[in-house]
């Protein structure tokens, strides 16, 4: 497993745990509360928070743990991320297009944005899932 | 599963008989030991730049390290497409 791979699956891992997380609270309790215009608003910073120490302890860890491996890649690695990004900009475009469909049905802004943040989450967590398929089929 | 790539190639048997790890092979041109793991196993096709470092480290010739075994469409005139003259 290259270190590439490695570091996919970690930030995979850690943005669906932490935005399984966001969305068991926003479509749960926070979506039937009367104030959660700002409560999804001081979740989303406690998210983006939480995503970024999470990231970096992991990638910290990865990193002196598997030294040689530290930031190496190759044109295997940059071919696989650019497929993967590629097919993660259809799924972007799609949740977009979902939440434009929202704004002009004069949905509620908390639903538009529930619908972006699932977008870009969605989008970065099918690039991830793509690559390590690519890395273990094939690419 | 279908192989993503047609090319096939004799690295495996040619670096060893050079005495090479997939490490060094990878070192001397510059990609991962992954890398050439999938190069070896036919689930990725280097790039030509690869292919040739591959070739000269190897001290054979490219068509001796990679063969594509499918058909080329040759054109109605009998000459390979993009051919001029």
């Amino acid at each position: 497993m290259t270190f590439q791979e490695k570091s996919t699956l970690t930030m995979t891992a850690i943005l669906v745990a932490v935005f399984g997380w966001y969305f068991t609270l926003v479509l749960g309790p926070i979506a039937g509360s009367p104030a959660r215009e700002v409560a999804y608003t001081g979740l989303m910073v406690a998210v983006v928070v939480l995503l970024v120490i999470l990231a970096g302890v992991s990638h910290a860890a990865l990193a002196i743990v598997f030294r040689s491996q530290a930031n190496v890649d190759d044109e295997r690695d940059r071919s696989i991320a650019l497929r993967s990004g590629r097919v993660a900009g259809y799924v972007l475009v799609t949740g977009v297009c979902a939440g434009i469909g929202l704004a002009m049905m004069q949905s509620d802004t908390f639903w538009i944005a529930q619908a972006l943040i699932g977008a870009l989450v969605v989008a970065e967590v099918t690039e991830g899932v793509t690559k390590l398929v690519l890395y273990r089929r094939g690419a | 599963m279908a192989r993503p790539t047609q090319v096939t190639n004799r690295i495996t048997e040619l670096r060893v008989a050079a005495g090479m790890s997939q490490a060094e092979l990878g070192d001397l041109i510059g990609v991962t030991r992954q890398t050439v793991n999938a190069i070896e196993g036919g689930k990725y096709s280097p790039s030509l730049e690869a292919a040739f470092k591959i070739a000269r480290v190897l001290n054979v010739s490219l068509e001796d390290v990679f063969q594509y075994p499918g058909q080329i469409p040759v054109a109605r005139s009998g000459k390979r497409p993009g051919h001029a003259g």
